[in-house]
């Protein structure tokens, strides 16, 4: 096959374009995290973004070192496959797609619920269908234009998309800054924050709950090594922009919180789950008439960002396992055009859809689909840390342009390797949200596995029908690989060290013979 | 020629956010400790001051480099 009948994704996202998609997903996350995570942690809601945010720090790191080093589509799943081998990779891949479809119906969920701050009579409309008592199909209808409309848009291609991202990205930086300078100036009461951290601190399984949802702002770091593929310089520019998304969004997250308990009680966010950012500017004296439309606004486009970054990630995502033999090649069709995974596009936003509708048959939407939200996150984070520490071992070769700090050197096989003391911890941490998960997610505990267990009936039936084994890996020339890719990227410095790496080794090891 | 490196607009831009972190979560720990000490209080005052006071050391170390000590 020629290079011609082969379209392959462009590498076109810049700097700002990498970073922007990375926030315009994880930076979004508070429009739609704050009310949710409110009425389940109540008064410990900034302890429980804390405790979300401090384990997120270490998975950005570890995304960060593995996404500089293998700067291709895939993400976590082809860290894992990389790390722990075929299997595992698919689950990987399997617990993230999982997320992304949820991030596209979630997202444009809250999208919809923010352009409502103008439309009470929308926001707080409620019928009987049938069984399913109190839901809103109207707000239901708008998340699904929303989603129609993305999957438009990714079709066209990663150009015009990303910019679209950048633009809004931007605003949104500087109006959120904004309120949380502005509101701690003059509208917030520490007096209030800590009568409700003394009254009101939830029970230990609310706090659970509240802390697992909190980790909802994650998927953005994937979204930037989703990008890798199409980042120019990615060795070079995704530890950059990886590092100021993280303490960026962290910084956002701890602060809302901490500013909304130290305004609002916790009960008025909670039940305008649908809007609270917008609910939270609205309050702040003085620029609240203007603040609050103005955000709820800008919400409604930074979710549909976010919501956006669903498609882009789980096509990319896709496009990535049927490469590499996970799935079918049906998916890693490109557009002749556009250059952009048509299929994947419209396959998994319409699962968006369908998750979409389903969870609108309950009274809240908006919770429902969280709690399913977090299960693949932690599974398929967990899985990544269990490869960071794999490939320190397994593969010192690749040159990592950044590394997690905090290693202990170690000898293994007549070698030095750097062991990632935080590596553990992070794992250790995000295992400990799962564990949180399957304890009080009652959706999610159920819908998690059985979508993972779907997904491995089809990877069965695939991998047999192609002769390929499905718990053993198949036998791939990696090092081939990290060359094209190192070359394609540009990254020729790191193309050389690698080689300088390899032929050491093979000189090594003729030296043992 | 002075010696000094030019600062683009970028350079300018987080110079002024670090600025901006640094007196926000002076702001929310004076506020915390001398009204109602909270732990997230606390947490999120000392975060913006460090990251804030970190960020600045980088200019500041690149103001002393160049000459201007």
């Amino acid at each position: 096959m020629t290079a011609e009948s082969k379209p392959e994704l462009r590498r076109d996202v810049t700097v700002w374009g990498s970073f922007m998609w990375g926030y315009a997903d994880v930076g979004a996350d508070i429009y739609a995290a704050l009310g949710l995570v409110m009425a389940a942690a109540q008064g410990g809601a900034g302890l429980a973004f804390g405790v979300a945010g401090l384990i997120y720090i270490l998975i950005g790191l570890a995304y960060t070192e593995l996404a500089s080093a293998y700067p291709v589509a895939g993400g976590g799943q082809y860290f894992t496959l990389r790390g722990l081998g075929d299997f595992w990779g698919f689950v990987a891949g399997s617990a993230l797609l999982l997320d992304y479809t949820i991030d596209v119906a979630l997202f444009a969920t809250a999208s919809a619920g923010y352009i409502n701050f103008f439309i009470p009579a929308f926001k707080h409309f409620s019928m009987n269908l049938g069984p399913f008592r109190g839901i809103n199909p109207i707000w239901g209808m708008e998340a699904l234009v929303l989603i129609g409309f993305l999957i438009w848009l990714n079709i066209r291609g990663v150009r015009e998309s990303s910019l679209f991202n950048e633009i809004i990205g931007a605003i949104d930086l500087v109006t959120e800054s904004s309120i949380i300078v502005l509101g701690f100036l003059f509208a917030w009461r520490p007096e209030l924050l800590v009568h409700q951290w003394h009254t009101q601190f939830p029970t230990l399984k609310k706090f659970m709950y509240g802390s697992s949802l909190a980790i909802i702002s994650f998927v953005g770091l994937e979204s930037i090594s989703q990008a890798a593929q199409e980042t120019r310089r990615p060795a070079t520019v995704i530890p950059r922009t990886s590092l100021v998304l993280i303490f960026t969004v962290f910084i956002f997250a701890l602060s809302f919180s901490t500013l909304g308990l130290g305004i609002l009680p916790w009960q008025v966010l909670a039940a305008n789950e649908g809007d609270p950012v917008a609910t939270l500017a609205h309050s702040i004296p003085l620029i609240g008439a203007l603040a609050g439309p103005f955000t709820a606004l800008l919400g409604a486009t930074i979710l549909l960002i976010s919501s956006n970054t669903g498609v882009m990630g789980s096509s990319r995502l896709t496009y990535s396992m049927s490469d590499l033999g996970l799935i079918s090649e049906w998916f890693h069709k490109v557009h002749p055009r556009y250059h952009t995974p048509v299929r994947t596009i419209v396959v998994f936003a319409l699962i968006g859809v369908v998750q979409t509708v389903l969870s609108f048959l309950t009274p809240r939407a908006m919770d429902t689909l969280g709690n399913m939200y977090a299960f693949g996150a932690t599974l398929g984070y967990t899985l990544v840390f269990i490869s960071l520490i794999k490939l320190r071992f397994s593969d010192p070769y690749s040159p990592r342009p950044y590394k997690v700090p905090l290693n202990v050197p170690i000898q293994w096989r007549g070698r030095t390797v750097e062991f990632p003391v935080l590596g553990v911890i992070g794992m250790l941490g995000v295992f400990g949200v799962l564990v949180e998960v399957v304890l009080t997610h009652q959706i999610g505990r159920i819908a998690g596995p059985a979508w993972v267990v779907a997904c491995f009936l089809y990877f069965a039936w695939y991998r047999r029908r192609h002769g390929m084994p499905i718990f053993r890996s198949v036998p791939r020339e990696w090092e081939k690989q990290q060359v094209a890719v190192l070359t394609s990227a540009e990254e020729f410095d790191l193309l050389e060290e690698y080689r300088f790496a390899l032929a050491d080794r093979d000189r090594r090891q003729k030296g043992n013979r | 020629m002075s010696g000094q490196p030019a600062l683009n607009w970028v350079d300018r831009y987080r110079l002024g956010t670090s600025v901006l972190m640094a007196l926000l979560g002076a702001v929310v720990l004076y506020r915390v400790l001398s009204a109602a000490p909270s732990l997230p209080g606390v947490l999120l005052g000392g975060a913006l001051l460090a990251f804030g006071l970190y960020r600045l050391s980088f200019y500041w170390k690149r103001w002393r480099g160049a000459g201007g000590r």
